[in-house]
């Protein structure tokens, strides 16, 4: 697969992506930012200048060694105005390096909300437990 | 002699692998929580209860067709990468 200077490749599968997604309204602005990020990634890849390497001990308890992420939207803005965020794996396929989609949701949840944040689901789907 | 300790050889599950063996996938159909949902026995013998979360990362790495890169192999390729802290 060509990769275009500074960006990588990125694969999607239909059924984390929807799972995901399912989790928001439709027309919700989260689903708006997934799906918009999906198709830019697909068409054009991922700029590594947004990339960041997850920690393998989160502030939240989770832990995603060799995982990437970006903050979504993907536009010049603070921190606190991308609430997004969308975790990735990076593969090495015969066509060469691919980052592979693993979750999406919000990076922080308001006090006292439960549901998880985009860093719980990528930890369940990369220990098959809770953090 | 049996002491009563748990033996850990070489090429047993790790408790990671085992934590995935004890998470099961229900189908729940009432109204309000129509769907899959997994559940998880904690520590403390409660049973955590969590939307479906679907395929894990190895599965999506075998569905792609691909291996997963080291972390270090990723940087060599693309330089290297910030951190926040925050996950």
């Amino acid at each position: 697969m060509a990769t275009s200077r500074g960006r990588v490749p990125a694969r999607f599968d239909d059924e984390p992506f929807g799972l995901d997604t399912d989790r928001y309204r439709s027309g919700s602005r989260a689903c708006d930012v997934a799906e918009l990020a999906r198709r830019r990634f697909e068409a054009e890849g991922v700029p590594v200048q947004a990339l960041m390497a997850c920690d393998e001990e989160g502030r939240d308890g989770t832990r995603l060694e060799g995982l990437l992420k970006v903050y979504l939207p993907l536009i010049e803005a603070p921190a606190a105005e991308r609430p997004f965020g969308m975790v990735f794996d990076p593969i090495d396929t015969e066509r060469g390096s691919v980052l592979n989609y693993v979750a999406f949701g919000v990076r922080h949840h308001p006090k006292g909300s439960h549901a998880p944040t985009v860093y719980a689901i990528a930890h369940r789907r990369l220990h098959g437990r809770s953090p | 002699m049996d002491r009563g300790g748990l033996a850990v050889r070489r090429g047993d599950p790790t408790i990671e692998e085992v934590a995935k063996r004890m998470t099961k996938t229900v189908t729940l159909t009432e109204p309000e929580l129509a769907g899959q949902w997994d559940v998880e026995p904690l520590d403390d013998g409660r049973l955590l209860l969590s939307r479906h979360t679907g395929p894990s990362v190895d599965e999506l790495a075998r569905r792609a067709g691909g291996e997963r890169l080291s972390p270090e192999e990723f940087e060599r390729r693309f330089g290297h990468l910030p951190r926040d802290g925050e996950g």
